[in-house]
């Protein structure tokens, strides 16, 4: 009988779905999100995970200085990244009940268009739940320029979705 | 103003698709021993025990003891000539004691050890021992022999073992620190 469980098994449940989708914001290839993501994980789990609870900002935080040494040594499969990234919009990284609405295909296509530094602080924001004290950290940016980046995204989705289909089917 | 906080919380409203268990299952591989080094203890439900007939209950223990006394009733005689032919001609033999010429002990026979000390030899019960965890120390990252880092735990125990003799109701506590390491595999980054 299986009295016990590892507690990482609980934490991942908890944060795997919203630090894939981090990770893959970062990679820009869904190939490449999990590899980040375990390798993120791994590293972290091992420094801190005797602890029994490891905050989500460390593991983003490895993701996205994870992200950038990858891209450094990534170039020439850079080519072969826009590519795919084209083929598994971000719409993927959610629920599929939810692609059937359109409006919520428009809004991630467009959350999808937005500039790296920008989308980040979204994703953090919003499905995250991290305060912009946490991102700041996260990202090793100053608060003021978290919240400005996070209402110019804001901003960015309100213009760039197109009115005639505002009152699609609403969300939970 | 508002349609900011609309787009917020039409935002907040999707889900992010939990990662495969296909994905669980490499990082719960790459994770390796790691993973179980901190454990969550889960609430067992002890499924309900039906209630068997009466005559099911009363007559299954003995049906059972029955046929344990006749077969070891057919297979006793069998089994004592195994254990006498096994081992009466034995060879094994106990390893060879070394003396220690320095001990003040050496020389010095049981009767005279009980008399200069005034502890009874004989009648000793066998010792019992217990572990105690003392504390956990995490010692940060060290280097293995290879050269690859390492996390390092040091488990500190104390060993008691109590030594008792009824027959003058005489106790002998004795204790012995003890330390464990335990390494856990780092990778570079």
């Amino acid at each position: 009988m299986n009295l016990s469980e590892p507690i990482w098994k609980d934490w991942f449940g908890r944060h795997g779905g919203k630090l894939l989708l981090f990770a893959r914001q970062q990679s820009r290839f869904p190939d490449d999100a999990e590899d980040l993501l375990q390798e993120a994980f791994v590293r972290i789990w091992r420094l801190y995970g005797h602890t029994g609870e490891v905050a989500p900002g460390l593991v983003y935080r490895a993701i996205r200085r994870l992200a950038i040494d990858w891209a450094r040594s990534l170039d020439r499969r850079k080519i072969r990244e826009e590519k795919v990234s084209l083929d598994s919009p971000l719409s993927s990284s959610f629920d599929r009940s939810l692609e059937k609405s359109e409006r919520v295909q428009a809004l991630l296509r467009s959350v999808e268009k937005l500039p790296k530094e920008q989308g980040e602080v979204l994703t953090l924001k919003i499905w995250g739940e991290m305060t912009f004290e946490e991102i700041s950290r996260t990202l090793e940016l100053p608060q003021n320029t978290v919240a400005s980046r996070y209402r110019y995204a804001l901003q960015k989705l309100r213009d760039s979705v197109p009115r005639e289909i505002e009152d699609g089917p609403f969300l939970k | 103003m508002r349609e900011l906080d609309e787009i917020e919380k039409e935002l907040s409203g999707l889900t992010p698709r939990k990662p495969s268990p296909e994905f669980s299952e490499r990082v719960e591989e790459a994770l390796g021993e790691a993973g179980s080094v901190a454990m969550k203890h889960l609430p067992v439900s002890n499924p309900p025990i039906e209630s068997a007939p009466y005559s099911f209950r009363f007559f299954l223990p003995m049906s059972v003891a029955a046929l344990f006394l006749f077969s070891f009733y057919i297979i006793y005689p069998y089994l004592t000539n195994f254990m006498s032919d096994d081992f009466s001609g034995s060879s094994i033999k106990p390893s060879n004691m070394v003396e220690d010429l320095e001990s003040p002990l050496h020389g010095v026979t049981s009767e005279e050890l009980e008399v200069f000390s005034g502890v009874p030899v004989e009648g000793w019960l066998d010792p019992s021992t217990y572990e105690r965890l003392i504390r956990r120390t995490d010692e940060g990252i060290v280097d293995r022999a290879t050269g690859l880092p390492a996390r390092q735990y040091r488990y500190h125990f104390i060993d008691e073992t109590l030594w008792t003799h009824p027959a003058t109701d005489t106790r002998i506590l004795t204790t012995t620190p003890r330390q464990e390491v335990y390494l856990i595999d780092l990778e570079l980054y």
